[in-house]
């Protein structure tokens, strides 16, 4: 019995059945487009955050504070004030290979307030790098320089938002805006050299919603936060290595680097590539994206289950016709052969049908569905697709040979008396 | 051509064993056309089974050609049928969703033969159904049904023609019709035809009587 003769028997035998073949293919063609749908939104879900860390600036390593262990009480991390700007300014002079940038930050929640305005802001102080490792653009003036923070001046930029609703008619450049700082009992009159680009929402600072000072400028006039060493203080310090670079060499360098100037035995600091975090996060998303696989995964075994099923009824209808092959010469073989394959073309014609419904569901999905805040995005892999299939495929082969087994056990004489 | 000797067949069942067939020793020859007579229960389906190769026999020996088949595994005997034999049931035993060439087709299938078509057209031109080549059996009276029936036996040239009860369902004159064209096949192509029968008069149109009571040979004559 050769190939073309096995698929010719196996789809007239489905096709006679048409109906009952229909509601059998359901099973899996559910399964697989349940798989296809949701590994997709999963994917979907690692591609964000992968993109949103991106969305940061390339080649990043953070350097945050971390905890005190002063007087054995241990502080939360990122309590202390052991990272300052000029822990940065070390970092350079140590002239470390392939760092390119560096700056430092610090950022605290503030109510922006013109003549006409008042809207709550994300208060960014930095320096003059900031904008070069964020790839932050400028629509309108410039961005804080070094001069800026040297003379600890009171210039302003606006994030992109900020701008459009403090200044909704005219350009706000050299116009000024009062910051009110801890509900009112600290204000500062600033003015405004320059605006942001828009660049749309991302992780840690969204910078359209932001306004930047020079991180130095309030540390310098609010007596009671000024570090006692002269020093200013920063939440985080970002470098900005060259492409390629060994970056665990380059935190090793950082590291010794701090750890000498904080004249520690244990780093006070924790710092983490942008790598690290990618790595981190789009594991925990990959996780997510297997259990949600693996959730619909079940409906295909479930799928799987109806094809044997249906395998084991057609064996038993069709005992007559499997004695009357056997009689003109059919091996238990062929008999084994016929089934299985009609199992398979089963199944794998389920699932491509699920992976073509799957595949169209997707697509219909992307973007469109939201819960919240959170928009449902789907990247399909052809990987899942793959998986599916090949799923789909060995669910037809086991769910066909134990009715195939048994088809080929009956005594042919016996299957040839059945009426 | 085919030599039975000293075969026995008990089928055991909780019950009790049944000896379906005592010491049975037969001799038949190329190109003879034999029946083989018995009522019901005398043991003729069980030789018929075992002449055809769908049972093996309990003891004794099957010689096919001078060799000894009887301890054959399952697969050469499927191997063994599709090249000697052809069968011919009472209840016609056709497919119902293939037309009548598709079911003469059937046993060249395993067979990875080449040309099936032509070789099925063929056999059912000699059973006069060249006209009947796409009918479904719904669409066949049982005659015709038969007639494919023997078209499917035949398309494998094979040496034996093994019938059971061809005319049981047949009225007389089509079983008439069924049995001549038999006995053309025995005449014109040399084929060995057996067939089971209750009936005498059907067993009259062949060369040979065997007669079968309780599982052993009782008669066995010429016709004239």
């Amino acid at each position: 019995m050769n190939l073309k003769d096995l698929i010719i028997i196996s789809l007239r035998a489905i096709a006679s059945n048409g109906l009952r073949s229909l509601l059998t293919t359901l099973g899996i063609i559910i399964g697989v487009s349940s798989v296809i749908i949701l590994m997709a939104i999963g994917q979907g879900a690692v591609k964000g955050v992968i993109d949103e860390l991106n969305a940061l600036g390339t080649n990043l390593i953070f350097i945050e504070p971390g905890f005190s262990e002063e007087a054995g009480q241990r502080g939360a991390a990122g309590s202390a004030i052991t990272l300052t700007r000029e822990d940065g300014e070390a970092i350079i002079e140590a002239q470390i290979p392939n760092v390119a940038r560096i700056t430092s930050m610090i950022d605290f929640g503030a109510q922006a307030i013109t003549s006409s305005n008042n809207v709550g802001v994300q208060v960014v102080g930095t320096e003059s790098m900031y904008s070069f490792i964020r790839g932050l653009g400028m629509s309108e003036g410039r961005f804080l320089d070094e001069n800026d923070v040297e003379k600890k001046s009171l210039n302003m930029v606006l994030g992109y938002t900020i701008s459009q609703q403090l200044f909704p008619e005219d350009s706000p450049i050299g116009k000024n805006v009062r910051l009110s700082i801890a509900g009112g009992r600290i204000i500062f009159n600033f003015r405004v050299v320059g605006v942001a680009s828009e660049r749309g929402a991302g992780v840690g600072v969204d910078d359209d919603n932001a306004v930047f000072i020079p991180v130095s400028t309030l540390q310098a006039r609010i007596s009671f936060i000024k570090n006692p060493t002269g020093e200013t203080n920063v939440n985080s310090i970002i470098i900005q290595t060259l492409d390629n670079a060994d970056e665990s060499k380059i935190k090793e360098d950082i590291s010794q680097v701090l750890i000498d100037r904080h004249k520690v035995s244990e780093p006070d600091f924790i710092i983490e590539s942008q790598k690290d975090l990618i790595g981190a996060a789009a594991g925990i998303a990959n996780i997510l994206s297997l259990l949600l696989g693996g959730i619909a995964g079940i409906s295909l075994a479930v799928g799987g289950i109806g094809v044997m099923n249906i395998m084991l009824v057609s064996v038993t209808e069709r005992t007559r016709e499997i004695g009357i092959r056997r009689a003109v010469g059919a091996t238990k073989g062929d008999i084994i052969k016929q089934f299985v394959w009609e199992a398979l073309t089963l199944s794998s014609l389920g699932g491509i049908i699920g992976i073509i419904i799957g595949m169209i569901i997707t697509f219909l999905i992307d973007g469109r569905l939201s819960f919240d805040e959170f928009t449902v995005r789907t990247v399909i892999q052809p990987w899942s697709i793959l998986i599916a299939f090949a799923v789909s495929f060995v669910i037809g082969i086991v769910s066909g040979v134990y009715p195939a087994y048994r088809a080929s056990r009956l005594d042919p004489i016996l299957a040839l008396r059945n009426e | 051509m085919i030599q039975l000797k000293n075969i026995d067949k008990i089928y055991k069942t909780e019950a009790e064993n049944v000896h379906a067939l005592k010491s049975i020793s037969l001799n038949i020859e190329q190109g003879e056309f034999v029946s083989i007579m018995g009522q019901s229960g005398s043991g003729k389906t069980t030789l018929m089974n075992i002449l055809g190769c769908l049972d093996n026999p309990t003891s004794g020996e099957y010689l096919i050609q001078n060799s000894n088949i009887s301890e054959l595994n399952d697969d050469q005997r499927s191997a063994l049928r599709g090249l000697l034999f052809g069968f011919v049931f009472q209840s016609y035993n056709l497919l119902p969703r293939l037309s009548a060439i598709e079911q003469v087709e059937l046993p060249l299938i395993y067979q990875n033969v080449e040309d099936r078509k032509i070789k099925a057209a063929k056999a059912l031109d000699m059973v006069g159904l060249i006209d009947r080549l796409d009918f479904k059996p719904n669409q066949l009276s049982g005659g015709q049904q038969q007639r494919v029936s023997i078209a499917r036996s035949l398309v494998v040239e094979p040496k034996v023609v093994l019938a059971d009860e061809p005319t049981g369902a047949l009225d007389i004159k089509t079983g008439k019709e069924v049995m001549s064209i038999l006995k053309n096949l025995v005449r014109e192509k040399n084929i060995t035809v057996i067939i089971v029968t209750h009936e005498a008069v059907i067993a009259n149109f062949t060369d040979r009587t065997i007669v079968i009571s309780e599982g052993k040979i009782i008669k066995d004559k010429k016709n004239k």
